[in-house]
């Protein structure tokens, strides 16, 4: 029994999905038979025609709609099943994906990881043995006058060491107390290079062949630009790794760029300049300026005689002994620094930053991260928005300015400046001018030797043993003021916050004291007077030598003589 | 079934292609350099793992020990001998330099994944400075300075003595990116991490212990915490905690949540001043302790643990 439309001809079954299974065939069957015929891996095979399937995939679309459209004209119906249309769906949104994928490898140069991941399979099944070219040259340079040397390595390790040393790079002694001696420079012993081509290759002709598409080029010196070119380039694909070791009389500038591996420049030279995007760069007893800049590999330098200067961001950087200014940004890894003998400026974005032990002036700046000062002879600068702050030792003048981060100074010899939104400020034993501007923070000071002045929005203020002037000038600010001698005048005003003052028994000073509308307090005899607006205290205690003057628009006021009972003595 | 088996197929394929069906092969080899009239080792590494103990010889003795995993054997072994290890004597200074880095560093070789560890033994007091890129750093019985520095790992440190002297120098434990741990400590400590948390316990005389971002712990024990000094316990993020023996006098401060009642223990009286929390411990001589969190709580516990 046939029904109508149909007569003649047997009924086709299912939705479409035999063609689906068709056309996964195709593909699954000429996937596997070039993998039976060319004998190699499927993963290869994908990998070899990812470039291709990214660009000719919709071909298949084709394909379909042309049979889609023969099979309307031979049979008069085209029907369109569910799994069809998933099928379709899934096509499109991997191909486009596909497409896309190949489009940012293109985008970013990363062609060769594909290649790399071919030999992934090829390693494992060990097709690529490694073989070793070794390529010497000697360098000659002038006896006298500047000489840069300008290494470059596409991507390996750089290795630099002095000839004066006669030893391998390992041998250098480190010198964090110093640079090491500037030894005359015997430019005439010249310097060597040695290039090492690591290369992974089928035989040996196709390695020889591999390691003769580096090409090293030593010299000559440009007499213009006092330059001498130490220079490796790769004409070649992948499966290769590089290392340059380089010898050079002392005294020589060197610049050393790889793209990533690690560099390494140990000796008296001149200048150093040192680059690679990913891996570390140790520079050790360069005597004039060196210039570092990082990527994904730690950075140190110690025992630089000149300027140092680096650039990091993701690893650590490390400083230690250097005589000229440092600059260092980094991004998010720790940045410490010991033993710098001149200035120091760091900008740490999210990187924590500790300086010790070092001359000053010192800048820091962070936005999230803690900085730390430990040990500064010259004045400081810091700047964090949110990082804690520490400044512990600072002979120098010492600025801060905080969003609303804790900062805390220990031991500043000299005058000390804080400027904050928020957040909580500690102070000890300071010896020169404290200046705190707190915002809505809370203050806690100690130890004052010098003129001290406190303002602040909100919060609370705190002060325990100043040896000099005070001066708070605060809105809705809490003030607990106290000490056991007294070094000059004292005043206090706030809005509508409430004061508290504790003052020597036995102090010599001349006390006035009024408030707008709150309560008063007081273990000093002193005389009152009241105004329709205001109450009015004062009194003179021995020779009435210092001013202590109170002032409030609407809190109490309590005058405390001696030190209070209960509390802990505080340094 | 059978109008599945295209949907079926493609995962199977993917997952025979990904790099977690490749089977590895791993290859290690060993050798062990002895170096006479060391009074300081230098250990410069771009990626390793190191760790020093004293014996009682008067040599230094280092076990090189190579590890290497790769799809192939031939290539495992080729990627052992990519690691290299130089060593340099000062000349009669008395140093020994050890430096290490990958030959085939910056060729793009995922697939080999190579990996140094030094096992050291040096003589009582040979001063240590260890620096590794990457790895973790064990200090095991040393008595002289000791510095190690990783910009990735872990640190742990057992039974580190630097004798205190009001000019010597702390035993220095710095990681960018690990926690650091030690134990039967003796001396000063100056313990920094970036990202981790710190944890000290021995007889320390003075600690600083700074985290950007994780917990601190230190336990002093009995003899510790006797003299004069500058202690501070800093986290930008975490707890803060400290355990001093019965007899030990402190002024202590803090800034934090104050955690008094989160056990049995009894916990010391604080008064507060403005942003911080004081208290003293014992007759309230001897160091001032500084505990501060940027978010986290504050506990100071005395003697032993219930």
């Amino acid at each position: 029994m046939t029904e109508s439309g149909t007569a003649g001809r047997a009924p086709r079954s299912g939705s479409g999905c035999g063609t689906a299974l068709g056309v996964g065939l195709l593909v699954m069957g000429g996937l596997f038979l070039g993998v039976n015929l060319l004998g190699t891996r499927l993963a290869l095979l994908l990998l070899e025609f990812l470039p291709t399937a990214a660009i000719w995939w919709p071909l298949l679309l084709v394909v379909w709609g042309l049979f889609k459209i023969l099979g309307r004209l031979r049979t008069g119906e085209a029907r369109f099943g569910i799994l069809e249309a998933i099928l379709l769906l899934l096509l499109i949104v991997g191909g486009t994906a596909l497409t896309l994928t190949y489009r940012v490898i293109e985008g970013h140069g990363l062609q060769f990881r594909l290649l790399e991941m071919s030999r992934l399979v090829e390693q494992h099944s060990g097709q690529f043995p490694r073989r070793v070219f070794v390529t010497e040259a000697a360098v000659s340079l002038p006896a006298s006058g500047p000489v840069s040397v300008m290494i470059s390595l596409p991507a390996g390790n750089i290795v630099v060491g002095a000839t004066e040393s006669a030893a391998t790079p390992a041998e250098i002694p480190d010198s964090p107390e110093g640079p090491p001696d500037a030894a005359p420079a015997d430019r005439r012993a010249g310097g060597a290079v040695r290039l090492f081509k690591r290369v992974w290759a089928a035989d040996e002709d196709q390695a020889a062949a591999r390691a003769e598409a580096v090409q090293l080029t030593v010299g000559p010196l440009d007499p213009e630009t006092r330059e001498f070119p130490i220079r490796v380039e790769d004409f070649g694909g992948a499966e290769i790794a590089l290392e340059l070791l380089v010898t050079l009389p002392a005294g020589v500038g060197v610049s050393a760029i790889s793209e990533s591996g690690s560099v390494r420049v140990d000796g008296s030279f001149q200048e150093v300049e040192a680059q690679t995007s990913d891996g570390p760069i140790g520079v050790r007893g360069a005597r004039g300026a060196v210039s570092l800049r990082a990527r994904d590999g730690a950075v140190r330098a110690s025992g630089i005689g000149g300027a140092l200067t680096i650039r990091g961001r993701r690893a650590p950087i490390e400083v230690e002994s250097v005589t000229g200014p440092v600059t260092v940004e980094s991004e998010g890894a720790p940045v410490w620094i010991t033993g710098a003998a001149s200035s120091v400026r760091v900008r740490g974005r999210s990187a924590p930053v500790e300086v010790s032990r070092s001359t000053g002036p010192v800048e820091v700046e962070t936005r999230i991260a803690p900085i730390t000062l430990d040990g500064i002879e010259g004045s400081a600068r810091l700047h964090s928005e949110f990082g804690p702050i520490l400044a512990a030792s600072v002979a120098g003048p010492l600025r801060i300015q905080t969003g609303s981060a804790s900062v805390e100074v220990l031991e500043a010899h000299s005058e000390v400046e804080i400027a904050g939104d928020g957040g909580s400020f500690l102070l000890e034993e300071v010896g020169g001018p404290v200046t705190v501007s707190s915002g809505r923070g809370e203050v806690r000071a100690a130890e004052l030797f010098g003129p001290a002045s406190f303002s602040g929005l909100a919060g609370s203020l705190t002060v325990r043993g100043f040896r000099d002037t005070l001066s708070v000038d605060a809105e809705d600010v809490r003030v607990e003021v106290g000490t056991d001698a007294l070094g000059g005048d004292v005043t206090v005003r706030t809005g509508g916050a409430n004061v508290r003052l504790t003052l020597p028994r036995a102090g010599s000073f001349t006390l006035s004291a009024e408030t707008g509308g709150g309560d008063f307090e007081s273990d000093f005899a002193l005389e009152q007077t009241t105004t329709d607006e205001e109450s009015r205290w004062s009194g003179r205690m021995g020779s009435g030598a210092d001013r202590v003057t109170i002032s409030t628009e609407g809190g109490d006021v309590i005058l405390r003589s001696g030190a209070e009972p209960g509390r802990p003595e505080v340094p | 079934m059978r109008r599945f088996v295209p949907v079926l197929i493609l995962p199977g394929l993917l997952a025979s292609v990904s790099p977690g069906c490749i089977p590895w092969v791993e290859e290690t080899s060993s050798e062990t350099i002895t170096r006479a009239g060391v009074a300081e080792l230098v250990v410069r590494l771009d990626h390793g793992s190191v760790s020093v103990g004293e014996h009682l010889g008067a040599e230094v003795e280092v076990e090189v020990r190579r590890s290497a995993r790769a799809p192939s054997r031939g290539a495992a072994q080729e990627a052992l001998e990519d690691l290299l290890v130089e060593f340099g004597d000062g000349e009669g200074s008395g140093r020994l330099v050890i430096s290490s880095r990958l030959a085939t560093a910056g060729a793009f070789r995922p697939w080999e994944q190579p990996d140094l560890r030094l096992r050291i033994s040096v003589p009582a007091a040979t001063a240590i400075n260890v620096r590794t890129g990457s790895g973790r750093i064990e200090l095991d019985g040393l008595t002289g300075a000791i510095g190690a520095t990783t910009a990735s790992g872990r640190i742990v440190a057992r039974d580190l003595r630097s004798p205190f002297r009001p000019d010597g120098h702390p035993i220095v434990l710095r990681t960018a990116d690990g926690s650091i741990e030690g134990e039967n400590l003796e001396g000063l400590v100056h313990a920094e991490t970036a990202e981790g948390s710190i944890r000290l316990v021995g007889r320390l005389q003075q600690v600083t212990a700074l985290s950007a971002d994780g917990r601190i712990e230190v336990i002093v024990a009995e003899g510790g915490a006797a003299r004069e000094g500058r202690w501070f316990l800093r986290t930008a993020d975490g707890s803060v905690r400290l355990r001093l023996p019965h007899g030990a006098s402190a002024r202590v401060s803090a800034v934090g949540e104050i955690a008094d009642e989160d056990d049995d223990e009894e916990a010391p009286e604080w008064e507060r001043e403005g942003p911080l929390a004081l208290t003293s411990v014992g007759h309230g001589s001897g160091p001032h302790i500084r505990m501060r969190t940027g978010d986290g709580s504050i506990r100071l516990r005395i003697g032993e643990p219930d």
